[in-house]
């Protein structure tokens, strides 16, 4: 069978350096291929390599094959050009800026369609495919949800029904019940076209369930690639191995995630030896003189490693993230009061709209570490906000235990640390003012050696700090005037896997030796499971189920819970993961 | 159904919009009408001017005036009259201010108009051509060429302009207003250096408002998006032209309020009888029923605008659509 699409030799250049390097890809006709890897791996930028839409002064080389078409990159632009939208179509991750605001949906999508079927009745049954009713034609993207609008922009993408597509993240916007059915739709359109399929993304849950083939990357690099299936059951790259077990599993709750040390080194940085080599318990002096050639390593499958894991190794690896027999350590549960309870919170916006918090009543109790789950809309964050006094509640009660102003007891953490940290403010400056609001027990090297960070950290500034470390010092700012409650509101969720297992884990050793309570807010329930020995669902403003992580998690009484639950991707599989299941 | 409703709720935000600002012009008009007894003295001797006031001159002020009456009886008489067109005698020359504005007002709009029109067609096109080659030789050169345009002193490139155009090469007249009508050749090829030296100065500003725009617009994902899926550069320029449009026209709405109180230096270089001089010298005058009715103007033509720009961005922007109707 001939392939969909073959990409050779696939290397792409920015003024800074290579961002790519010798990358090949291929996928047949109906299959789909996930590229996998962290944030820095190239995989985005491979995307718009291949379809050649790179940004200004990034530039490729290789040859990409499409179906018969054979395109030399860096050539002639307009080779390229003509292959767009009928031969292959791409699908981007943010639904909420793919679309132009000022134009109606139907306008949109006929734009792409073929000249002589640009007609009302085609794009009714193109929005039909998509599961969505003809109206939405006259409307603006703007009126719609974010799973509508992805809806759209699929439609949008197959309207000149590409041999090929895509998909750069096309669901990490989304929520999780969303992010499913897009998934389930794009299945399923692909199922009946024969279309090839390219999915972008960082979420192994999602590429483990929805992959045939999968090729991980790593700083520009493909480092392994074969059967969804077989690698990750046996992984064969240390960098492989080190990604699936850092990712929380859902279905139980791990002693300590695996982790790696530091952060995905920028490509072009990396001038001899294995690009992971610096993060590889496995380096040898090989590694770091000699970049590895790629080499088979069983049916259909290649690693680019000197030293790959045999399944000895894979056993071995897989005792780190045994099941933890006890649930999460509360440091002191003395019986007495709640640290804070939270009855009949109502908060409204806007006169028609529903309630963003309707009648929830939630309790945390000193040292316990709880969690709220819920999807966008939901109110989380809403919430949080009401707890740390930044928003206030039209309707009911929130009773602290202990005395104090607010900031001494309760702080928070939010998702983005790149956004929460003044820029133009050292980390030292930013600590040592929070830490005025304390008692001023706390200096600013006591709090960097809280989360992990050097002394010397004190003098940068954010922009020079990795997005985790950025988190830690945004971490150890909340924790700088001694509060008893941390709120972490989707503090992991923009963090890259092993980044994601490392802060886990620190707020983890945090909350057992400072006894502090922790409110971890999150849309993702395999997170919550690893932190949380409470825990609360909420659902449009409303408390849907609470009760301890594992009856919650192993038996949801409510039907949203149970949708929740059955929505994370790669959830239900069993995988090679802890239980001696290893079957390389 | 959604679009008669659509046009209904339209309509409805510019009554709204109307109202208020009718209200604002209302506001203005106590604080212009206020002037005359903000400025320091007797209303009456400052409406006589310098004149030794005779106590006749002075009685038959105060009647013509009713400075006799409570304020706001005053402040009826003279808004009866404004709204009639009577906005009083000028100090100075004692002739109807209306009849000796209705002359200036025309070049001042004629002139304001002109530069207006030389703006948008030059700065706005060569602003999109710029960004759409961001980086290239023709971006730099025009770009440059914007920063000195912003940063040259209107008076200066006035008088560059005269030397060259009017005096060296004759093409231009360098002096006064031409015969004036609307549509009198004469006045607006009398017109034509001022208004492109104020055009100059204004049209680098709008070209890098709209270069600036433009770029914003081509570096969104649905750019991406829509090359992806294959559409024409055509195609696609219009998108981008369509999102584009939204902040230009917001500027240049503040572009034309700026042109119309900013003629002053153009009309003084080139002797050009508008209101902007006029303006000046009656307020070194202290003629007050002229500055009471060029500031009231120019509010008018500052409000008006305002309100214009407000109805393109609800008929424009569906997003502002939504919000103003809710």
């Amino acid at each position: 069978m001939s392939a969909a699409l073959d990409v050779a030799g696939l290397r792409v250049t920015a003024p800074a350096g290579v961002l790519v390097e010798s990358l090949d890809l291929r996928v047949d006709p109906g299959r789909t291929l996930a590229i996998v890897g962290e944030s820095g791996s190239g995989k985005s930028m491979t995307a718009k390599a291949i379809i050649g839409l790179l940004p200004a002064g990034v530039t490729a080389t290789g040859t990409v094959r499409v179906g018969t078409a054979t395109v030399q990159l860096g050539g002639d632009q307009r080779v390229l050009a003509g292959l767009r939208g009928t031969r292959i179509g791409l699908l981007l991750q943010n639904p909420f800026t793919s679309l132009s605001p000022v134009h109606r949906c139907g306008a949109q999508l006929a734009a792409a369609l073929p000249a002589a079927a640009r007609t009302a009745a085609e794009v009714e049954r193109r929005l039909g495919e998509v599961d969505l009713p003809g109206r939405v034609a006259r409307m603006y993207p703007f009126e719609l949800s974010g799973g509508m609008r992805q809806r759209v922009a699929l439609a949008a993408s197959l309207a000149s029904d590409p041999d090929v597509l895509i998909g750069d993240e096309p669901t990490t916007a989304l929520d999780v019940t969303t992010q499913r059915e897009v998934l389930d739709l794009l299945a399923g359109l692909q199922r009946d076209r024969r279309m090839a399929l390219v999915l972008i993304t960082h979420d192994l849950g999602v590429a483990r369930e929805r992959a045939d083939d999968l090729v991980v990357m790593y700083a520009g690099r493909g480092v392994e690639r074969g059967a969804a299936e077989a690698l990750f059951g046996g992984p064969r790259h240390p960098y492989t191995a080190a990604l699936r077990d850092s990712d929380p599993p859902l279905d139980h709750r791990v002693a300590r995630l695996p982790t790696l040390p530091g952060s995905v080194p920028r490509s072009w940085e990396i001038t001899a030896g294995c690009a992971f080599a610096a993060r590889c318990a496995r380096a040898a002096a090989r590694c770091r003189t000699d970049a590895p050639v790629e080499a088979p390593a069983g049916a259909g499958r290649t690693v680019s490693c000197w030293f790959p894991l045999m399944e000895d190794d894979l056993a071995m690896g897989s005792a780190a993230a045994q099941p933890a027999d006890e649930p999460p350590a509360t440091a002191t549960v003395d019986g007495g009061a709640p640290l804070v309870r939270v009855a009949g919170l109502t908060r409204r916006f806007g006169g028609d709209a529903p309630p963003a918090l309707d009648d929830v009543s939630i309790r945390i109790d000193r040292g316990e570490a709880v969690g709220v789950v819920g999807e966008s809309g939901s109110g989380k964050t809403t919430l949080a906000r009401c707890l740390v006094g930044l928003e206030h509640p039209d309707g009911g009660r929130i009773d602290w235990s202990a005395a104090g102003p607010r900031h001494r007891l309760v702080q928070i953490v939010f998702q983005d640390p790149a956004s929460a940290l003044n820029p133009a403010m050292s980390v030292g400056a930013a600590l040592g003012e929070a830490a005025s609001r304390g008692d001023g027990r706390r200096s600013v090297g006591d709090l960097l050696d809280l989360v992990g960070l050097p002394a010397g950290y004190a003098r940068r500034r954010p922009a020079a700090l990795s997005g985790g470390e950025q988190q830690r010092v945004a971490i150890a700012r909340a924790l700088a005037p001694d509060p008893l409650l941390l709120i972490c509101d989707e503090a992991v969720s923009s963090l890259d896997v092993s980044v994601q297992a490392q802060i886990l884990n620190l707020l983890g050793d945090l909350h057992r030796r400072l006894g502090l309570a922790v409110l971890f807010i999150t849309h993702d329930l395999a997170v919550v499971r690893q932190v949380a020995t409470r825990l609360y669902v909420l659902r449009a403003g409303r408390v849907v189920e609470d009760g301890p992580t594992e009856s919650v998690l192993g038996a949801p009484a409510d039907a949203y819970t149970r949708a929740l639950f059955a929505s994370v991707p790669g959830g239900h599989a069993v995988d090679g993961r802890g239980e001696g299941r290893v079957d390389g | 159904m959604a679009a008669s409703s659509t046009r209904h709720g339209v309509v409805h935000f510019i009554a709204v919009r109307l109202a208020a600002t009718l209200a604002l012009l209302l506001a203005v008009s106590f604080v212009v009408f206020g002037l005359l007894h903000l400025t320091p003295g007797d209303p009456a001797r400052n409406l006589l001017g310098p004149r030794a006031p005779s106590p006749a001159a002075l009685a038959a002020v105060r009647a013509q005036y009713h400075l006799d009456r409570p304020f706001l009886i005053q402040y009826g008489y003279w808004i009866g009259g404004v709204l009639s067109g009577d906005f009083g005698h000028s100090i100075r020359s004692g002739e109807a201010v209306t009849a000796a504005l209705a002359d200036r007002v025309q070049l001042t709009v004629q002139l304001a108009g002109l530069a207006f029109v030389m703006t948008v067609i030059s700065a706005v096109p060569l602003g999109v051509m710029a960004a759409r080659r961001a980086g290239s030789v023709v971006d730099r050169t025009v770009s440059a060429g914007a920063v000195v345009g912003v940063g040259a002193p209107t008076y200066a490139v006035g008088l560059l302009l005269l030397y060259w155009l009017g005096q060296r090469l004759r093409w231009f007249p360098v002096f006064g207003s031409g015969r004036p009508g609307w549509w009198s050749a004469d006045r607006w090829w009398h017109l034509v250096l001022p208004a492109m030296t104020l055009a100059i100065g204004i049209g680098a500003l709008v070209f890098k408002l709209t270069r600036t725009a433009v770029l914003a617009e081509l570096h969104q994902d649905y750019v991406t998006f829509a090359r992806s899926r294959g559409l024409s550069e055509r195609a696609v320029r219009a998108l981008v032209l369509r999102n584009a449009f939204i902040p230009v026209a917001t500027s240049l709405g503040l572009v034309f309020s700026f042109l119309f109180g900013g003629t002053i230096l153009a009309e003084v270089t080139f002797s050009l009888k508008g209101i902007g001089a006029y303006l000046a010298s009656s307020v070194t005058f202290k003629d007050i029923p002229v500055v009471q009715a060029i500031t009231l103007l120019t509010a008018a033509v500052i409000a008006l605008t305002a309100l214009a720009v407000d109805v393109v961005a609800v008929v424009a922007d569906p997003r502002v659509r939504r919000r103003a109707m809710s």
